[in-house]
């Protein structure tokens, strides 16, 4: 009996050691970020141009490039990443040997290191389709980096769809296209959006890939074949590359981070409102 | 009354296991045909192979053919969609769709382009009071379906499959999730539907297929060697004088050994 209290109380010690050591790196990180750089940080910060090579001034043409290249990325990756999903499902197919030998190729494609997606997209993007140092080159390699993450979060959605619903569906004689569109896609839009956070936050951490093909021009592009530099990018640029940057390099982290928290902020507005609109289920077609 | 439905010595194997074999039944217009047996041998595999829905399977063999209306359901030329709408099907555990009430009719009403507005809207409203719910959701049809209880959920799945006029409905073991009260429900709508099209239900509930049925089969199964059809004839005739020892057995509810 006593034993067995004792256990009980170190399971329930460790669950809540475990969450608090999880917290407290959270803080740390977050404490010493804006510690480091919320000093400085303001309206004038984000809408400036940078000065000496973004050592002094503001951000705002690397917050219109960040906001381009991991846009269009999710937007280039988002509807195949959901489509592959859900083939990778197998729920509206049937589950063949090139469905399962395709799904490991996902799992390798996930592996691949981030400098490797860059010699790529630099090579394919960049030289074979001339789009050069470009904010499509960038946007195109990311889409095909975070391709992985989103094909596997649709296709865990999408399989814990109840197989009876989509028989039903199917069994009242409906268009396998009106299944997806109508039944396992409504059902399923707050898991999907929890799967393009993730996968947005991965295109916005990122840097090897996108030196080899956005590059890191500082000026405002004017069209996605314009080079353009990402916050990471610039971060890694004044933290490493340039003496006296370290200052923005943090108020630059301190807005990545913002950016990061306002688009949690949006979608989980948005989930919670679409739950509700689920709940009282008014879809109309 | 005409046949409806057709199946000759129809075997299926699914993932190269034998489901049943040597399946011979018919289903007749505006008649209910119940299937019993115990669990295991094949009787709702049956009903998922008669519109279809076993083609969803990946390794799929089958013999013999199901005619439906005197073809083949496997005819290239057969319309696939078109048949699951005139074959509905009522799965055992309800199944609305996440949408709200209205809507999981209207769904089912998408692919017919060929009603108005209006028409759609009555034929909905017409369905649902068929199965009894417009009385008592008719204030919240907006409403998620997901919020109904058990057996309305169950009527709603019914309403769903009843939108399309079907012909045939396939019902495998629609009460076995519900209480008393809502099980009665749905037998009373069975009863009531019987005039419209016919039925074909799969049940474990020896009474309900009494109250029901005019037609019974009775599935068996051979250990390792998949089910097949044990006796079937009028409800009457095999409720009271069954031919074979495993049916006898069976109503006696101490089936024992198989005898060889």
């Amino acid at each position: 009996m006593a034993n067995s209290k004792l256990a009980e109380i170190s399971y329930q010690s460790a669950l809540h050691l475990v969450t608090f050591g999880l917290f407290a790196v959270f803080i740390w990180i977050l404490a010493s970020i804006l510690g480091q750089g919320f000093d400085g940080l303001s309206y004038q910060f984000l809408t400036q141009q940078p000065e000496l090579a973004g050592r002094q001034g503001g951000i705002w043409p690397i917050l219109v490039s960040t906001i381009w290249i991991v846009g269009l990325a999710v937007c280039f990756a988002t509807p195949f990443g959901i489509l592959s999903g859900l083939v990778f499902s197998a729920k509206l197919t049937r589950d063949t040997w090139l469905r399962r030998s395709a799904s490991h190729f996902v799992d390798i494609l996930a592996s691949v290191p981030s400098i490797v997606f860059g010699l790529f997209g630099n090579l394919f993007f960049g030289e074979l389709l001339g789009f050069g140092y470009s904010i499509l080159s960038g946007s195109l390699t990311l889409a095909c980096m975070i391709l992985p993450i989103l094909i596997r979060m649709s296709e865990d959605v999408f399989a814990s769809i109840p197989k009876a619903q989509i028989d039903g569906a199917l069994g009242l004689g409906l268009a396998k296209w009106r299944v997806f569109l109508h039944i396992m896609l409504p059902g399923s839009i707050t898991h999907l959006l929890t799967a393009m956070i993730l996968a947005t936050a991965r295109a916005l951490a990122e840097t090897a890939a996108l030196l080899f093909t956005s590059g890191y021009s500082l000026r405002q592009p004017e069209s996605w074949f314009d080079s353009g530099r990402t916050l990471s990018i610039h971060i890694y640029d004044l933290a490493v590359n340039l003496s006296g940057g370290n200052q923005n390099a943090y108020r630059s982290a301190c807005a990545l981070l913002a950016l990061l928290l306002l688009i949690n902020c949006s979608v989980y507005v948005f989930r919670k409102y679409w739950r509700e609109r689920l709940g009282k289920s008014v879809i109309h077609s | 009354m005409a046949n409806l439905l057709s199946i000759r010595n129809f075997s299926l194997t699914l993932n190269r296991q034998t489901i049943f074999q040597d399946v011979n039944l018919t289903c007749k217009e505006q008649s209910i045909h119940a299937i019993i047996g115990p669990s295991g041998s094949g009787k709702s595999s049956l009903l998922r192979c008669i519109n279809r829905l076993v083609d969803q399977e990946a390794d799929v063999m089958r013999s013999g053919d199901i005619l439906w209306q005197g073809q083949s359901i496997w005819n290239a030329d057969q319309d696939l969609r078109q048949l699951r709408r005139t074959i509905g099907m009522v799965f055992q555990q309800p199944n609305p769709f996440p949408v709200s009430i209205y809507r999981n009719v209207e769904l089912a009403l998408l692919d017919l382009g060929t009603l108005t507005k209006q028409q759609r809207h009555e034929t909905i409203l017409e369905s649902l009071a068929k199965v009894r719910l417009l009385d008592e959701v008719g204030h919240r049809l907006h409403d998620s379906a997901l919020r109904l209880s058990g057996g309305q959920k169950q009527r709603l799945c019914i309403a769903r499959a009843l939108v399309l006029k079907p012909r045939l409905l396939l019902m495998d073991e629609p009460c076995s999730a519900l209480d008393r009260i809502a099980s009665e429900a749905i037998e009373q709508l069975i009863s009531r539907l019987k005039h419209e099209c016919a039925i074909m239900i799969v049940t474990h509930n020896l009474a309900q297929a009494r109250r029901l049925a005019d037609h019974v089969s009775l599935f068996w199964s051979y250990p390792q060697k998949g089910g097949y059809i044990a006796e079937s004839g009028h409800a009457k005739d095999f409720f009271t004088r069954p031919q074979s020892a495993i049916s006898h057995a069976y109503l006696q509810e101490s089936a024992g050994p198989i005898p060889s």
